[in-house]
């Protein structure tokens, strides 16, 4: 090769050298070169463990006890505001319950228990010393239509003349009473009790002698009971209007509670409600009753029941009783003063016993008393044979015995009999001859809760000298609870 | 017989024994002792019906048939049951009146509304406790639940000794209860295939206990 070509090689290798050379931008002073740092590379984040199943379920479970606290929380909170509430209330716990009590009745005479001795044939002892229109045969209460002790009629009877129902004989339907009964606890071992009875019955505005009193109400029980808190012994101490102290027939005085629907020949002794102080005291099976009252033991519907005292010497009454879950022996007596005459000296004494056997479905209740009213005799009176005459006398025993089977959830027939001797006597104003048996024979059906159907039929059976007369009685009852 | 067959039947033979012998070796112990009943300062001659149980022991609760606590004769029958926790106790009303069975107590708190004979209502319950049952028209009516966590208690005998078995090991609080008194409580050791001894003493209560009705207020009047 020539030394052109040789030339012309070389340039064609150098010139895009030296355009490339001509391009380039003419450099700047360059800064003072900073130190470089070594970088520091945080350390690569191992992977995240993957969550085993339990860990998850833990998780959930973590979850689930936080809402369950906060739901615990709000709970604790919703109860504590209630309590508060309650706590408030709580000083006053009361409770209204009653029932209305309905029936009807027909009697085979003219309603009443009694008849009189006009010409003195059966009782001639009183003949000429008393008129024989007022020497009364058979028992003013024999003719019993509802659990209150109402008889379909008085008839001509001196000594019991209120006389609510009047009925003449003839067969009615009534409502026997609507009870409302009160109760309010005061504290934990406090508590108040108002028992009433609001009486329905007819008014005869034309009556002058104004004995139809129409609807009246009657305040049976009113009370204040503490039962303090002791070790071994059940003790209650009431003050007010209570129940009567003598026999148990007053614990079934309420149509719901009584098996049938009158009550006994002797209950006039043992159901009455008197006013005083009580102290009842439970220990173990022997239960001890107390009380002072301002009168007897009496109903208000027979004579000798004074809820006023009329005189200062009081009538003290007492029960002892034994008991087991089936049965119930009890013995019982009052002592005071004669109700309705103001002499102290003048005294009532009253004893019984009783009976209860509560077995199965088989319930039997008998019970037994015996009791006097000494009355006051004026001289002149006493010398003429007609005692009495001041102060009302009477004498009287009696018995019961009532026996009932639940033969059912429904039905539960039951029977009674009663027996009844007494006199009394008021100078020659007035005698009641009573020796009588009762029998009655009746069912029960409850229906449900709060309903209570119940049918009787009486057959009055007059003892010893005494005619028998029509006073025996078919009545029923309608119980509804409220 | 040769050698062989000799050594064989050896081996064999222990594996048997082996086997029976572990079968047979317990896996748990037993908790025995005596309660000490007490009443008025001496002990008492009859030590019967002091519930003994232990707590905290693990496992689920055995599952247990229902129990029945009856309405006759105006009393609970019987007047005291053990459950366990997640028992049904029926309450079948075999008297001719109306009861109101109900409980306030803690444990298990129900009102079962009246109802007669023929009719049965039923409560689980739930939790352990003693749990208080009456009646709201009769107040003589009485019977207590005891609902236990676990089916590992017993009853004592009349000198107040117990025993119960097949407790796992470990270590356990003792409770011994009685429905008139207090609650003695111990601690028990329970080791596999032994026998814990425990005694613990308890006071017989002569207080009366007293109950209102379900809505806290006294029975009525004749009650």
């Amino acid at each position: 090769m020539d030394r052109t070509v040789k030339l012309l090689f070389a340039a064609a290798l150098f010139t895009p050298a030296l355009a490339l050379a001509q391009e380039a931008p003419i450099p700047l002073p360059t800064p003072p070169v900073e130190e470089k740092l070594p970088e520091i590379v945080p350390p690569e984040e191992p992977p995240a463990p993957q969550k085993s199943e339990a860990d998850e379920r833990f998780e959930k479970l973590e979850k689930r006890i936080e809402k369950l606290e906060d739901e615990l929380d709000q709970n604790k909170d919703d109860q504590s505001y209630l309590e508060q509430k309650i706590n408030q209330l709580m000083p006053l716990t009361s409770r209204i319950t009653g029932y209305i009590d309905m029936g009807a009745f027909v009697t085979n005479g003219n309603g009443a228990g009694t008849r009189s001795d006009f010409t003195n044939s059966y009782l001639p002892q009183y003949a000429g010393k008393v008129p024989g229109s007022w020497v009364f045969m058979g028992d003013p209460l024999s003719t019993t239509v509802n659990s209150r002790g109402d008889v379909a009629d008085t008839g001509d009877s001196r000594a019991i003349t209120f006389d609510p129902i009047n009925s003449k004989g003839k067969s009615t339907a009534l409502i026997n009473n609507v009870n409302l009964t009160l109760f309010t606890g005061v504290g934990e071992t406090g508590s108040a009790l108002v028992s009433v009875d609001l009486v329905p019955r007819a008014r005869d505005i034309g009556d002058v002698a104004g004995l139809f009193v129409g609807d009246y109400i009657d305040v049976k029980l009113a009370y204040g009971e503490w039962k303090p808190k002791l070790d071994k012994i059940d003790l209650a101490l009431q003050a007010g209007k209570f129940d009567s102290v003598v026999g148990r027939e007053y614990r079934q005085l309420e149509s719901p509670d009584r098996i049938g629907v009158t009550p006994s020949l002797i209950c006039r002794y043992l159901c009455g409600r008197p006013v005083g102080v009580k102290a009842r005291a439970k220990y173990d099976k022997v239960t001890a009753n107390v009380a002072v009252t301002n009168g007897s033991n009496f109903t208000e519907g027979f004579s000798f029941s004074d809820e006023t005292d009329s005189n200062n010497m009081k009538t003290f009454a007492g029960r002892l009783s034994y008991g087991t879950d089936a049965i119930e022996l009890g013995a019982s007596g009052a002592f005071g003063a004669q109700d309705f005459q103001p002499d102290n000296d003048v005294y009532q004494w009253h004893y019984g016993a009783d009976f209860h056997l509560d077995m199965h479905d088989f319930e039997f209740t008998a019970e037994y008393v015996h009791g006097r009213a000494k009355g006051k005799t004026s001289e002149m009176s006493g010398a003429m044979g007609v005692p009495c005459d001041l102060a009302p006398c009477l004498t009287y025993k009696g018995a019961y015995g009532q026996a009932s089977y639940r033969v059912s959830n429904v039905f539960t027939p039951y029977v009674r009999v009663d027996w009844r001797d007494a006199l009394h006597q008021s100078g020659a104003s007035f005698v009641y001859y009573s020796e009588l048996m009762r029998v009655t024979a009746g069912v029960r059906a409850e229906i449900g809760t709060r309903v209570i159907l119940k049918a009787e039929a009486t057959k009055n059976i007059e003892l010893g000298e005494l005619p028998q007369f029509p006073d025996d009685v078919i009545t029923s009852s309608l119980v509804l609870k409220i | 017989m040769n050698r062989p067959l000799i050594v064989i039947a050896t081996i064999g033979l222990s594996a048997v024994f082996a086997t029976a012998v572990q079968s047979k070796t317990p896996t748990g112990g037993s908790v025995k002792g005596t309660i000490t009943v007490k009443s008025g300062g001496s002990a008492k001659t009859d030590m019967t019906g002091v519930v003994v149980y232990l707590e905290d022991v693990p496992g689920d609760p055995p599952k247990s048939k229902n129990a029945t606590i009856k309405q006759k004769d105006k009393q609970f029958d019987p007047p005291l049951s053990i459950v366990v926790k997640g028992t049904t106790v029926d309450f079948p009303n075999e008297d001719k009146i109306f009861h109101n069975v109900f409980s306030v107590s803690r444990p298990a708190r129900f009102d079962l509304g009246l109802y007669k004979s023929g009719e049965q209502k039923s409560v689980e319950m739930k939790r352990a406790g003693v749990v208080d049952v009456y009646c709201n028209i009769h107040p003589d009516m009485i019977a207590k639940v005891l609902v236990l966590e676990n089916g590992f208690y017993a009853t004592t005998a009349k000198d107040g000794s117990f025993a119960i078995d097949n407790v796992p090991p470990g270590d356990y609080p003792i409770v011994a209860w009685m429905p008139s008194g207090d609650k003695a409580d111990g601690k028990v050791t329970v080791k596999a295939g032994g026998a814990a001894e425990v005694k613990l003493e308890l006071t017989q209560s002569d207080k009366k206990e007293t109950h209102m009705r379900k809505d806290g207020t006294p029975y009525g009047r004749y009650k």
